[in-house]
């Protein structure tokens, strides 16, 4: 099952960079290679002046 | 008469080192504080994903107003003051030659991972990102209170510069400046420094990322890649047995003998500060440009070498001679360079900087002498090479981890 996370830190991906700011769509074990660098946005939303509230993927 | 008492109280004299952690989410504007857990690590049921930046060998917060002057004529001295700009940062030495590091180091290079690696890319991504950081010491005399330095929204402007030596460990200095987030009420929009009255308690501790073997320190290699990393293929192919380049994938690569002194690799973007006239730090950032480098001091004089330092020279070879003869052609061709080291903690592995297409931009100078041997320096400074992806233009620096 894949989950939306934002990406805080540029990443790449199957070739592919994601840049700050930008949403991905992963699958668990991927995310956690980049959990540094990921906030799932698909559990609490946004909140308070555009940061962003709890969502690691382990969660 | 009764005096005034002095307040000379030296438990609240601070020392002692610090952690850095990005926090995930920022403590609210009404209590800009952090919520810490019971080990001083910040609480992640209230401020979700932290990341501990690692072994650090200092770390200093500084905070600068530009106070400006209201003059007369009349006066002797300004009757008035204004606050022009105030300027806060956070800034460490690293210590953990890691790539998740190196990445938040930079800013905008870009994180990737695989099976056996872990790399970082740069060169082409624009967009800064900002994020809260916070700076975390426990104070002398109580383990669970703390002294806290914060910054609400920050961003990375030092890049890093890595060292492949014997000579020292590879520690890299980053600092992070305060933006002034104008959403957050004045007076407390750019950072907090507090310190905790009551001991830390409950809460979900964030683990540090702690990790010694990460510390790189050992001599390294500079090699010339005629056949370069494709923009697919990203990463310098090693020979698993020599972690020489592969001579399959990078055919005739060419080893710059012998250093002395360190091989660095050298990353750092100049970030632009936007200002506006109604916040006195900046609003946003954005990347003017970003150098890299390799530069070393190679000791062997074999033309074959001199010419990729000088760069712009005639190389030839024949019975009897070889030669580098300058002058005359007016079109240089960049080429491709890596710095390879074996891992301190693991000689089985190593790290790789790359920089995809280069100039020699310092010439060479020796000198013919009894006394020394007639070293010379050189330095690779990175181009641009637009027909790669935008993210990783540059070059790449990875490692090699375990399957």
């Amino acid at each position: 099952m894949t989950r939306t996370y934002r990406v805080t830190l540029p990443i790449q991906l199957n070739g592919r960079i994601y840049n700050f700011g930008q949403t991905v769509d992963l699958e668990l074990d991927q995310a956690l290679l980049y959990a540094h660098a990921l906030i799932a946005t698909d559990t609490q939303g946004e909140q308070d002046h555009g940061r962003y509230s709890e969502g690691h993927p382990a969660d | 008469m009764a005096g005034t008492a002095k307040d000379i109280q030296p438990t609240k004299i601070h020392q002692g080192p610090g952690d850095l952690w990005i926090i995930g989410t920022p403590p609210v504007d009404a209590t800009p504080r952090l919520v810490l857990a019971s080990d001083g690590t910040p609480d992640s049921a209230t401020h979700g994903t932290c990341v501990h930046l690692g072994a650090i060998n200092d770390c200093r917060f500084s905070a600068k107003p530009t106070i400006h002057n209201i003059e007369l004529d009349q006066l002797d001295a300004p009757f008035d003051i204004y606050l022009g700009e105030l300027a806060a940062q956070l800034e460490a030495t690293f210590a953990q030659v890691e790539m998740t590091k190196l990445s938040r180091a930079l800013g905008v290079g870009a994180y990737g991972a695989g099976s056996g690696y872990k790399q970082v890319t740069f060169g082409g991504l624009v967009v800064v990102p900002t994020f809260c950081l916070a700076a975390i010491s426990p104070t002398k005399e109580a383990a669970l209170k703390h002294v806290v330095a914060l910054l609400f929204k920050a961003a990375a402007a030092g890049g890093f510069q890595v060292i492949f030596g014997r000579g020292q460990a590879s520690l890299y200095k980053c600092n992070f400046i305060a933006l002034a987030d104008i959403g957050r009420t004045a007076g407390k929009q750019m950072f907090n420094v507090y310190r905790t009255l009551t001991d830390c308690a409950g809460g979900t501790p964030t683990a540090k990322s702690f990790v010694l073997t990460e510390t790189q320190q050992g001599p390294g290699d500079l090699w010339v890649l005629p056949d370069p990393p494709s923009n697919s293929e990203i990463r310098v192919t090693l020979d698993a047995a020599t972690l020489t380049p592969d001579a399959a994938v990078h055919a005739g690569s060419i080893h710059l003998g012998a250093t002395v002194g360190p091989i660095t690799l050298t990353v750092k973007p100049t970030i632009s500060l936007g200002k506006i006239d109604q916040a006195d730090g900046p609003v946003y950032v954005y990347v003017e440009k970003i150098e890299a480098s390799l530069e070393a001091e190679l000791s062997q004089l074999g033309v074959d070498k001199l010419q990729y330092a000088l760069g712009v020279g005639d190389y030839d070879s024949g019975a009897g001679f070889e030669q580098v003869s300058g002058g005359g052609v007016d079109q240089p061709v960049p080429f491709c360079v890596a710095g390879i080291a074996k891992k301190r903690s693991d000689a089985t592995k190593a790290i790789v900087g790359c920089l995809y297409r280069v100039m020699p931009t310092d010439g060479v100078e020796f000198t013919l002498s009894r006394k020394s041997p007639a070293t010379y320096k050189v330095k690779f400074t990175a181009l641009s090479d637009a027909t790669r992806t935008a993210g990783q233009q540059m070059g790449v620096i990875h490692e090699m981890i375990a399957v």
